[in-house]
């Protein structure tokens, strides 16, 4: 009730004509700034909209913005886009003059009513949004590219499948390693784990098992992976963990941990006991609270710094022109000096309102550009019913009050052209111009007469515990509006009424997004992601865990001549022929032999079998049977069939050569 | 002088040790940690140093202080075109008033000697030295003595002049557990060495600059027998003699390092770990030395040298493909 009552005395207020600067030190002071260049600026480029003004200036000028009476004689701007990140620039000439008459066509062309305008201003902001549309030549393309990406990693996928079920068994045989090959070939897979909670899990796994040892190794592994991973590290097979803990010297927060566990570890692998259960438990636990650390610590640090790099403190959330005339940064720092409250605006969808609390929060002002759902507007309703202060400002009306935008008779008697959405037709100020923006049929509402010819420019509507206040327009909460007579005197009054802090409320609440989701939603892209997901799945079934994990590219290494003999014999020995496999590789290898070990072949098979034994660090005698049972084997290698014996003989032979290093 | 039989040092005593030796040692001589390092890994591993560097890096003040803080004795020779072995090893002389001759040591018999210059004395008189740096004994008119323990050389060559020079034959190079180059200090250091002269520091007179006697004979000697309970595990040796294996077959050596480049590698790594109070032998220890070990070593090829490589980037090529034993990558 208190705000009728200030309502009512400010507009029965008879405010002097002209008001001495001096009584309005903050707006003074907040328009004398130089970011609000409209004041200072003689050649600033006023929008049409904004020119509107200009025929209201008095004679002797504007003394809170001196330059606005020349600006109205500069070059009109030209706005690209729209809304608050609009692009402004001084027209040229030619374009100046042929604004007006596309602004007169564009207003024929919007029909009557104002909440017609709003949802029509709210498409084109939509449509702003939607990505542009194809040509049917390009929908064919865009569409036959994804088919036949589809269609061709089905394919491969297809194609990998049957080829893993079609391989048979005696073509996979050559590839098995013989059992010493087979271990060590897993112990270089283990090894090649990437990833740092499965090398966590082999680690618990081999501790549980009671390899201590190789337990260390892996926790060791999942440190190295982990900050590797995080990019503190270089991991290479090359460096030692002395470099590694060279490089952590720019990372307090990490060195000392790590270098302790790195101690532990380097004790356990390289020191004079061996790995234990407790050397393990506390190496496990300094790793695992590393481990745990580590990412937080690395995006907590991303964060700080990316926030800091990204963020310019001078910046605020006001958008790029609202400095400008139509602006409203002048009025928010004018509410919060004046009327000590605080004055922003809202983020949130109207829907979030909080209705249990609605005594207690600020009062929402919606501007000319707002428009709400019907949900929205439900949740407004039950809000303002539990005391909620609402103040529409040429924003859309709520739709259950009996009230309508309009234009007064006066406008209407001077043959004036009356189109809804044109309420700029009229200088706007409440007392000073007599508000000739206007409220039609105002029912059930408390009436205020402000303007010469009596119509009503602020209704106010009570509404349980709250209170809707209805302006014609949102002129009162311009930047340029506060020059004017006594309009900072008002909406000092207006605000300071409420006492509570005030939010404004635009076109573009709730625009924002809570979730990834959200945003991706609201880009119109949820088809794009969506297929693109379903590529990097069928990448993933197709290429396998190489594909979704980092792992080292596997280095390719040539097999030794010795490793296809063994296996050729194999698939000789499945045909019973591997006499003949085993002869011609027993030759191979004694001439191999006799060819290194040249000064001792002289001496025959027992001076060679020393000289092998002697480098392969056997014994002689197992030596000397082995050459024997290769020479005999040179000699019957003609005859058919074949026994174990021989596909032995030749795996015999194979270690040996590896044994002396012949890696051919 | 001969070695007495004492009690071995424990790592940890190692590593209190050299940790003391460093800080006196630091104290006169600014830095070239590095230097003072490596010189202590070869004392503790009973090995020998040449030290490339030009004059007046302070290599024949790092010989005084090791020696006054190790509590050992110290001779310098100046080796020139016309020293003679007898010069280094010392000869018989005869005494008139006893008719008999007698031998007058030369100044190899002492324990810490500075060859300075060693390139510019021939190679008769540099092998008079191959004996002492090996067997720590000298041989003169058949009569073999022994040399005081511990006996440590360390050898000095100008790498720019090399007018009139004697270059080390590769056997005696061999002889050295490590070469070390000497790097001019950094400005900063360099600043304060002149203040320390400017509030009256005489590097010929270390008895007033309250250098302290760190150890004795018989503690640096249970030192060096210390390093025979460091542990050097069979994956440390599989790298060392990989880094070595390595020297041999790289494409720009001519000639790689020997088994003694091992031998001397294990060794000295395994006094980098006592050095550091550890008890085990971890790859770091091996490649922190690789460098000094090895480089005087290799030969590289001719067209290697033309192209202008060094044995220090061969040796950091065969670092950087040499696997490090329980590596996670």
């Amino acid at each position: 009730m208190s705000v009728l009552l200030t309502l009512l005395a400010l507009l029965s207020f008879q405010a002097p004509s002209s008001i001495e600067t001096t009584g309005l030190g903050p707006v003074h002071d907040i328009l004398a700034q130089p970011e609000y260049a409209f004041c200072h600026d003689e050649g600033y480029p006023l929008t049409e909209d904004e020119a509107r003004w200009c025929p209201e200036i008095p004679a002797e000028g504007l003394p809170l913005c001196p330059a606005l009476a020349s600006a109205c004689e500069a070059p009109r701007a030209v706005l690209r886009g729209e809304g608050r990140l609009s692009a402004r620039s001084a027209a040229e000439p030619d374009e100046a003059a042929k604004e007006p008459e596309d602004d007169d066509d564009s207003k024929r062309r919007r029909g009557e009513g104002d909440g017609p305008r709003r949802a029509q201003a709210k498409d084109d902001r939509d449509d702003a949004l939607e990505l542009p549309v194809l040509g049917g030549f390009a929908r064919v393309l865009f569409w036959g590219v994804i088919v036949a990406a589809v269609v061709l990693v089905a394919w491969a996928i297809f194609r990998n499948v049957a080829r893993n079920d079609t391989l048979p068994l005696d073509q996979a045989a050559p590839d098995e390693p013989a059992d010493e090959e087979a271990a060590a070939r897993d112990a270089a897979t283990l090894a090649m784990e990437t990833d740092v909670s499965r090398l966590l899990q082999l680690a618990r796994t081999a501790a549980q098992q009671g390899a201590f040892g190789e337990a260390v190794d892996f926790t060791h592994a999942a440190l190295l992976r982990r900050l590797d991973h995080e990019g503190l590290i270089r991991l290479h097979a090359s460096r030692t963990n002395g470099e590694y803990i060279r490089e952590l010297r720019g990372n307090r927060a990490l060195l000392e941990p790590v270098q302790d566990a790195l101690r532990d570890i380097d004790r356990a692998q390289f020191g004079p006991q061996p790995a234990t259960g407790g050397v393990f438990e506390a190496v496990f636990q300094r790793v695992t609270a590393i481990v745990k650390t580590v990412g937080p610590l690395v995006v907590l640090l991303a964060t700080v710094f990316g926030s800091s790099a990204a963020c310019d403190s001078e910046a605020d959330t006001s958008y790029p022109w609202a400095t400008s005339p139509s602006g409203t940064q002048a009025v928010l720092e004018f509410i919060r000096q004046d009327c000590d409250v605080e004055a922003g605006y809202r983020t949130a969808p109207l829907r979030d309102l909080d209705p249990e609390n609605a005594s207690f929060q600020p009062v929402l002002v919606m501007l000319g550009d707002t428009s709400a759902s019907e949900e929205e507007w439900d949740a407004v309703r039950r809000w303002v019913a539990n005391g909620g202060q609402l103040i529409v400002a040429g924003g859309e009306i709520p739709p259950w009050l009996d009230v309508r935008y309009g234009y007064s008779e006066e406008v209407f008697d001077a043959g004036g052209e009356v189109a809804y959405g044109e309420p700029f037709a009229v200088v706007p100020a409440v007392d000073a111009a007599g508000g000739r923006s206007v409220l039609l049929w105002v029912e059930d509402a408390i009436e205020l007469d402000v303007g010469p010819t009596g119509d009503p420019y602020i209704a106010m509507f009570l509404e349980g515990a709250g209170s809707i206040t209805v302006l014609a327009d949102d002129h009162l909460f311009t930047n340029v509006g506060l020059a004017f007579g006594t309009n900072a005197w008002s909406l000092s009054a207006l605000v300071a009424s409420y006492e509570r802090d005030v939010e404004f409320v635009d076109g573009w609440v709730g625009k924002g997004s809570d979730t990834p989701a959200d945003a991706i939603a609201h880009t119109h892209l949820t088809a794009a992601v969506v297929q693109l997901l379903v590529l990097i799945l069928a990448l993933y079934l197709w290429r396998g865990v190489r594909f979704g994990r980092g792992r080292d590219p596997e280095r390719q290494t040539r097999r030794a001549f010795a490793q296809h003999a063994v296996a050729m014999g194999r698939q000789y020995h499945k045909a019973r022929a591997a006499s003949f496999a085993s002869g011609l590789f027993a030759a191979w290898v004694l001439e191999r032999l006799r060819n290194r070990f040249s000064s001792s072949a002289a001496a025959g098979l027992h001076g060679l079998s020393q000289e092998v034994a002697r480098v392969s660090g056997r014994d002689d005698t197992e030596v000397m049977r082995l050459l024997v049972a290769a020479h005999s084997a040179t000699e019957t290698h003609a005859s058919p069939g074949g026994s174990g014996e021989d596909l032995a003989l030749i795996r015999d032979l194979g270690r040996l050569m590896r044994d002396i290093g012949e890696s051919t | 002088m001969t070695a007495q039989p004492v009690s071995p040092a424990s790592p940890a005593d190692i590593g209190a040790y050299c940790a003391r030796i460093r800080q006196e040692v630091g104290r006169v001589l600014l830095g070239q940690d590095e230097v003072v390092e490596h010189a202590l890994v070869a004392i503790l591993a009973r090995g020998h140093v040449l030290i490339e560097g030009v004059p007046g890096l302070g290599k024949t003040l790092l010989v005084r202080v090791l020696s006054h803080v190790l509590g050992c004795s110290h001779k310098r020779i100046q080796f020139t075109p016309d020293l003679m072995p007898s010069d280094v090893t010392g000869g018989n002389v005869f005494n008139s008033r006893t008719e008999q001759f007698e031998f007058l040591p030369g100044p190899v018999f002492t324990q810490l000697l500075l060859a300075d210059e060693i390139n510019r004395a021939p190679a008769k008189t540099q092998s008079a030295l191959l004996e002492a740096m090996q067997e720590a004994s000298v041989t003169v008119d058949g009569h073999t003595r022994a040399l005081p323990h511990p006996f440590f050389v360390m050898a000095t060559q100008n790498p720019v002049e090399s007018q009139g020079t004697y270059p080390l034959p590769e056997a005696q190079l061999d002889r050295f557990m490590l070469k070390i180059g000497v790097q001019h200090p950094s400005s900063e250091v360099e600043k304060q060495i002149l203040r320390n002269h400017l509030h009256g520091f005489d590097p010929s007179a270390l008895e007033h600059s309250q250098l302290q006697r760190v150890v004795d004979d018989a503690t640096l000697l249970s030192m060096q027998q210390g390093l025979q309970h460091i542990v050097v595990s069979d994956d440390l040796l599989d790298y060392v003699t990989d880094i070595v294996g390595r020297t041999r077959s790289h494409r720009s050596v001519l000639l790689g390092a020997s088994p003694r480049g091992s031998i001397a590698l294990a060794a000295a790594a395994r006094a980098r770990a006592g050095m550091f109070g550890r008890e085990f032998v971890i790859p770091d220890d091996v490649k922190a030395l690789a460098a000094a070990v090895l480089r005087h070593r290799i030969i590289l090829q001719p067209d290697a040298e033309f192209e202008g490589l060094s044995a220090d980037l061969c040796i950091d090529q065969v670092l950087s493909e040499a696997r490090v034993p329980k590596n996670a990558a």
